[in-house]
């Protein structure tokens, strides 16, 4: 999750205090990622740092103390303009531990290949049923609840139909030619 | 889910030890090798499996629609295999829901009487199974649509039109092969919503679904692969 982003969007419909923006982001994306002030307040002195937001004014705030108030400058706007513009890409060097226990599986225990399968398609299974359930209780909207919880069923199910597919491939050729006098001959 | 067996009531669904050797020669095939599957009142049991791992099989000899080679399939307790042919094709007409991918309503018949097509077949009369559509369209949350012909509804309205038919009457059992599969994600979730609202409203559920998002409507899935059934 981009904090940085998130913060200059929600300083583009005027200027807005460190608390104020805290509450904003947790009222936007309803607490499914709390971020703490902490946070809130480092993230603003680099992005006042980039030149991409600067001091508007000063509040007082609930608790009666002072209170800078932040807007953003015109390199603010333009670098929120190409995030919003822009894709999300996901890593796609990711070193995902259930493609390498597969990979593994398939070359040194295939006897174990098909139980592994099922287990983890228990697992993915067990999961989506929770987050169905889940689901019943929540509005078909768009609120951030219900974008993180059908994420989460879609990538299950991506899963689900990957563990599918897997089933459906042969098993690859596990002889190896290294190991065989022949190559032995050839390396000598 | 009710206690069934403190009020000692049968099961709605008991297939046990049930196998199905099909065809002869070459094309002989064992779809079904020694399954045993118990389906309680207000219970959804998803059945998920590979390709040819013989889950149609498994609904179909569940519908009594097929008889097993040997096994036995008990609806609300009562053996198909000690009846006729005539008291078992009552028996799946009264008791038995059935639920297809691609609808299989009659396009020369209305909606309403699509719906109590079931009835109608048992000697009902025609204003009660007028009747009887109404109240079961509405249930499905199609009030108004009794006099229309399939082709002028959507595919969601025909699949919920089909869930109609399959529960009108007392059926306890409803069976359901792949009744998402036509639809799109929002559609397929309003007919999962009425098929686990029927379910829970004490019916007996047995999906066959090869979509993991729809399986997570069930209370338990098992799994099948080459006729033989795992639990999930």
């Amino acid at each position: 999750m981009s904090i940085k982003h998130s913060l200059l969007a929600l300083l583009v419909d005027g200027p807005r205090s460190a608390s104020q923006l805290q509450q904003r982001f947790s009222d936007a994306t309803e607490g499914v990622w709390p971020l703490n002030i902490g946070q809130v307040t480092q993230t603003l002195a680099r992005l006042e740092r980039d030149g991409l937001i600067v001091v508007d004014g000063q509040i007082t705030g609930a608790n009666g103390h002072i209170t800078d108030t932040w807007r953003l400058t015109d390199d603010g706007h333009e670098l929120l303009a190409r995030w919003w513009d822009t894709p999300v890409q996901r890593p796609r060097a990711e070193r995902n531990e259930l493609v390498i226990k597969v990979a593994l599986a398939a070359q040194c225990r295939s006897d174990r290949l098909i139980p592994l399968l099922d287990d983890q398609r228990r697992f993915v299974i067990a999961e989506l049923r929770e987050l169905t359930r889940a689901s019943r209780g929540m509005a078909v909207s768009r609120t951030a609840d219900r974008l993180h919880l059908e994420r989460r069923i879609f990538e299950l199910e991506a899963e689900a139909r990957w563990l599918d597919r897997v089933e459906s491939l042969t098993q690859p050729d596990t002889s190896d030619s290294s190991d065989s006098p022949d190559a032995s001959a050839k390396d000598a | 889910m009710r206690d069934r067996h403190v009020l000692h009531l049968p099961r709605p669904l008991d297939l046990q030890d049930v196998t199905g050797v099909f065809g002869t020669g070459p094309r002989r095939v064992t779809a079904l090798d020694h399954v045993s599957v118990a389906v309680e009142p207000g219970e959804l049991i998803a059945v998920m499996g590979p390709s040819g791992s013989c889950k149609s099989t498994l609904l179909n000899v569940a519908g009594l629609v097929l008889a097993p080679t040997s096994g036995r399939v008990l609806v609300d307790g009562a053996d198909a295999a000690d009846l006729s042919p005539a008291r078992t094709a009552h028996l799946r007409r009264t008791r038995i829901g059935l639920v297809f991918q691609h609808f299989n309503l009659v396009p020369t018949l209305t909606v309403g009487e699509n719906v109590s097509l079931p009835l109608e077949l048992d000697g009902l009369s025609p204003a009660d199974c007028r009747t009887a559509a109404e109240v079961a369209l509405a249930e499905v949350g199609l009030e108004g649509l009794a006099d229309r012909f399939p082709e002028e509804i959507s595919g969601g309205q025909a699949q919920r039109v089909a869930i109609a038919r399959a529960l009108i009457g007392q059926r306890s059992v409803i069976l359901a092969d792949e009744p998402t599969g036509a639809l799109d994600t929002a559609t397929a979730d309003q007919v999962l919503r009425i098929l686990r609202d029927r379910v829970d409203a004490g019916a007996a559920g047995l999906l066959v679904t090869h979509e993991p998002r729809f399986a997570g409507w069930a209370d338990r899935v098992v799994l099948m692969r080459d006729g033989r059934i795992e639990e999930s």
